[in-house]
């Protein structure tokens, strides 16, 4: 894993995208000790709700207990490994195996055996075969992540300097909801690919997108084709300790969705905006209107703005599964609510134009790393090197436009820390030498 | 039923819920054939402007939704399990026409290949409303670039109504889309 990420130097491997062994150490050192997105708290209100997501390739079910607090368990059968529950949302009181029946409560305890008084004569030790819990579930603003290693940090203390950023519209917005149920497709490509785009790529966007902007009416339309770059100053791009990112792109936030429905949006932020300034400051109510590209590490990706949220669940090296919600803030119109999730479907779900113009880069960037050649070329993330900061203000270390590549190089400083560490304990959060690591890097 | 939401009830698929008098007529039927098997052409052919300007009603609403797994007869839960993956009017369909016919789409350059079939079609109508109601089976397949090949295999509730010349249009497109998890990529062409 030693030369895979060349921090100093803003460089990868193509391997990253190819080797299954690679691969394999991600799910024990990344989706084995890091925080996965499991669902939003509204998706499950009641004793008993749950849904069932994936943390890397295993399957969970996701369940609200009776003291209100919420527990996640592998998907997965404690006899003889049969999944458990076929469904993606619903109510249970309790799991029963279809194989042979075995029944476990909404906690997780094996609680009934067919014949198991004739059949195991008390040898079946139901202690040890409850459904096999993940350590850890906390949750942020009513979004609930799990984590498999119980030695990890907190989320709060995971989240660490990216909570001031995505504060701004979990909670100086009014709070927001996650509408579901999540758009779900397969994109032939290895899960980084999408990730380190949502992380702060806004480069392509010009480029990549010229026929969606040229057609969209957005505000960000003067873009299409590379024909204007956003104005001097337009934005800066936010790395952080563990490999969150942001773009801030400046007083757009309505991004991709069309005009109409934009001054919506607009005239909707402008009702907030004042109350907001005064508690939270002039720069976050800025960011609060602009567009945000943001990456939770390892497979979140969001725009506020645009208004998707992302997870990118690994299921191969070159294959990833895609499950898109909606955000809308809590207190919006019914109505409102309705055009910005049609609006964001329309552009980053399934069907989304702007998705599909999308998942072509990032099929072709994984998919030619079956070359034997290919893999031994470096990626290129050098945009803005050497101009990396650190501000008094604003936390992380900052790039200081709106188009660079400061997040990637972010993105996958921690990448490499965490694949090569042992445990959380080789990570300590006290060290700050990650901004210098950033901060000096040049080629 | 566990669905909160059906979008079909309100776009008038439900009437395939009943068992509705069949309209075997060889007339009416022949002449649904014809619409389908022209918008299937100009779909393969990729003259989605035609296809648009003249067989799509300028109040169309085009759904597709994708389902959320669940139990059935699940009681206890009720928030809904649609998630649109369309949800369009005519403006909205124009932008993607528009958008797949642009000079800067590269996606589409060079160009993808499909092909529409259609079977198992089947007319209704509501007792005093003159559109017809139209439920049928559609293939499409996509073969795009070296390697890539795309199905698409889904049922389809089309209400058509007749323009000021006699003409058909649509003016309700409804697609409950059964693969939950899409592996054909995107579902950008139209189905
Ligand atoms: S595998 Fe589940 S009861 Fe036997
Ligand atoms: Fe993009």
């Amino acid at each position: 894993m030693r030369d895979l990420i060349d921090v100093q130097r803003g460089k990868q491997s193509a391997r990253m995208f190819h080797d299954p062994e690679i691969y394999e150490r991600e799910m024990e050192a990344i989706f084995g000790r890091c925080w996965l997105f499991l669902t939003h708290e509204s998706a499950i209100p009641n004793f008993g709700d749950f849904v069932t997501t994936r943390m890397g390739q295993d399957e969970v079910i996701v369940v609200r207990q009776k003291d209100g607090s919420i527990k996640a368990f592998l998907n997965v059968c404690r006899h003889r490994g049969a999944r458990i529950c076929p469904v993606e949302a619903g109510n249970k009181r309790s799991f029963v195996c279809n194989y042979h029946g075995w029944s476990y409560a909404v906690d997780g305890s094996l609680s009934a055996v067919p014949f198991e008084k004739e059949l195991y004569q008390g040898k079946l030790d139901r202690e040890t075969h409850g459904l096999k819990e993940v350590a850890q579930v906390s949750i942020y603003h009513g979004f609930v992540f799990g984590n498999f290693d119980a030695g990890a940090i907190s989320l709060e203390d995971y989240l660490g300097d990216a909570r001031w950023y995505l504060d701004i519209w979990m909670e100086a917005s009014g709070g927001v909801e996650l509408v579901g149920p999540p758009s779900r497709s397969v994109v032939h490509c290895n899960w980084k690919a999408p990730c380190e785009n949502f992380v702060g790529d806004a480069y392509h966007v010009g480029w990549t997108h010229a026929s969606s902007l040229a057609v969209s009416g957005s505000m960000l339309a003067p873009m299409s084709g590379n024909a204007a770059l956003p104005p001097a100053g337009a934005g800066i791009q936010v790395a952080s300790r563990y490999g969150h990112g942001h773009g801030i792109l400046y007083d757009v936030h309505p991004g991709g969705h069309d005009a109409k429905l934009g001054e919506e949006m607009l005239a909707w932020q402008a009702t907030k905006r004042v109350a907001m300034e005064e508690k939270y400051g002039a720069i976050r109510t800025r960011y609060y209107g602009s567009h945000i590209n943001g990456a939770i590490f390892p497979n979140v990706s969001y725009l506020w703005g645009t208004n998707l949220f992302k997870t990118w669940q690994p299921v191969a090296p070159n294959e990833t599964e895609c499950w898109t919600w909606a955000i809308v803030e809590k207190d919006m119109p019914d109505e409102l609510k309705r055009k910005i999730v049609n609006g964001m479907h329309r552009t980053f779900g399934v069907a989304g134009y702007w998705e599909a113009d999308d998942n072509d880069n990032m099929e072709s960037a994984s998919l030619l790393t079956t070359g034997f050649q290919t893999r031994k070329l470096q990626l290129n993330a050098q945009m803005g090197i050497g101009k990396d900061i650190v501000d008094s203000e604003l936390p992380g270390v900052l790039g200081q436009a709106a188009i660079g590549e400061t997040a990637y190089r972010g993105y996958y400083r921690f990448y490499d820390e965490v694949m090569r560490s042992a445990s959380w304990g080789d990570m300590d959060p006290s060290d700050d030498s990650w901004k210098e690591q950033l901060v000096s890097a040049d080629v | 039923m566990n669905s909160v939401s059906r979008s079909a009830n309100v776009m008038g698929a439900d009437i395939w819920d009943g068992d509705p008098e069949i309209i075997w007529d060889t007339d009416i039927t022949g002449e649904v054939n014809a619409f389908f098997l022209r918008e299937a052409r100009l779909l393969d052919m990729r003259r989605l402007r035609e296809w648009l300007a003249q067989m799509i009603d300028k109040n169309i609403r085009y759904v597709i939704v994708s389902r959320q797994l669940r139990y059935k007869n699940d009681k206890r839960y009720d928030l809904p399990d649609e998630v649109f993956i369309y949800d369009d009017d005519y403006e909205c369909l124009n932008a993607r026409v528009e958008q797949f016919h642009s000079e800067l789409n590269w996606r589409v350059n060079p160009e993808e290949n499909y092909q529409h079939m259609v079977a198992n079609t089947e007319i209704a109508q509501k007792p005093g409303s003159v559109n017809l109601f139209v439920r049928s089976n559609w293939f499409v397949q996509r073969a795009r670039r070296q390697y890539e090949i795309d199905r698409f295999v889904y049922c389809r509730h089309d209400e058509l109504a007749r323009d000021s010349e006699g003409k058909f249009k649509v003016v309700a497109r409804h697609i409950d889309y059964d693969e939950r998890c899409v592996r054909g990529r995107n579902m950008t062409m139209f189905l």
